[in-house]
């Protein structure tokens, strides 16, 4: 039997402002929430250990999804509220992988943790799509170029390393906090 | 109902669907816009977004160009009568 989950709901107000942003990553526990897609977490781990070696971040912890398509479930939002200081999602390298990292970020920032959520080009729409269904249509997400489900580890530590001063820009730097008015979904 | 124009606004959402193995057909019935989701081989159907969040998608892209339609219908595969048990 397959179980349907559907993510998204409709909305007619909504309002969501970035969770407050510490000074530097040093010292700071980071939350990387794969999305179960071939490779996410490969590449997590990897964003994940340049924060560490150079930007001095104390530890990281990888969490997976038992689905790529919807939020993560409760037990990690718990987690990651309770013992991380940020939170990087993704990848989305598929239509509802992209937007359940999307949603992801929205979420955990308004449980005051600041996110970065990682998707690929090709669903950048899909990704703002998500972001509109939640209030927050600016709702700032990173993009590196699909696939990456297929690449080598060469070129998987590549996109991580161009990634990551966008990732920790994120992290540190809230964009404007928003307070927006969505269409209502039909 | 201008079924090039509009097949060409939705260029982001078909490369998304192309990027899964999925194709994207328009027509028109009874006035509305019908976009037929076709899984192609090696399709992965649990990369569909939900349909609410579908119908956003193609209803922002036509209008970001400028387009209007009056009403949009989506099938996707599992609605297809061959995939209905």
């Amino acid at each position: 039997m397959i179980e349907l989950l559907d993510p998204t709901r409709e909305i007619r107000s909504g309002h969501m402002s970035y969770a407050p942003r510490p000074a530097s990553l040093k010292g700071k526990r980071v939350a990387l929430v794969e999305n179960t897609k071939y490779n996410s977490d490969r590449i997590l781990e990897m964003i994940g250990e340049i924060l560490v070696e150079e930007y001095g971040v104390s530890e990281t912890k990888l969490y997976h999804k038992r689905y790529s398509s919807v939020p993560a479930h409760e037990a990690i939002i718990n987690d990651v509220r309770e013992i991380c200081d940020f939170m990087i999602a993704g990848v989305g390298d598929c239509g509802s992988c992209s937007s359940g990292s999307v949603l992801d970020g929205i979420l955990l920032e308004k449980e005051r943790i600041p996110s970065a959520s990682i998707i690929t080009h090709v669903f950048i729409n899909t990704g703002r799509a998500m972001a509109k269904q939640w209030a927050v249509p600016d709702y700032k997400f990173l993009v590196m170029q699909h696939p990456i489900a297929n690449l080598p580890e060469d070129e998987l530590r590549a996109k991580a390393r161009a990634i990551v001063p966008e990732i920790v820009d994120l992290l540190l730097k809230a964009p404007a906090s928003q307070t927006t008015r969505a269409e209502a979904a039909e | 109902m201008n079924l090039h124009a509009i097949s060409a606004s939705l260029a982001a959402t078909r490369e998304g669907l192309d990027a899964g193995n999925f194709a994207l057909n328009l027509a028109e019935r009874r006035g509305r816009l019908l976009l037929t989701v076709e899984a192609k081989e090696g399709a992965c159907e649990e990369c569909l977004v939900p349909k609410s969040l579908f119908l956003q998608m193609v209803r922002d892209e036509i209008a970001e160009s400028g387009l209007q339609v009056d009403g949009i219908d989506v099938v996707y595969p599992v609605d297809q009568p061959e995939n209905q048990g």
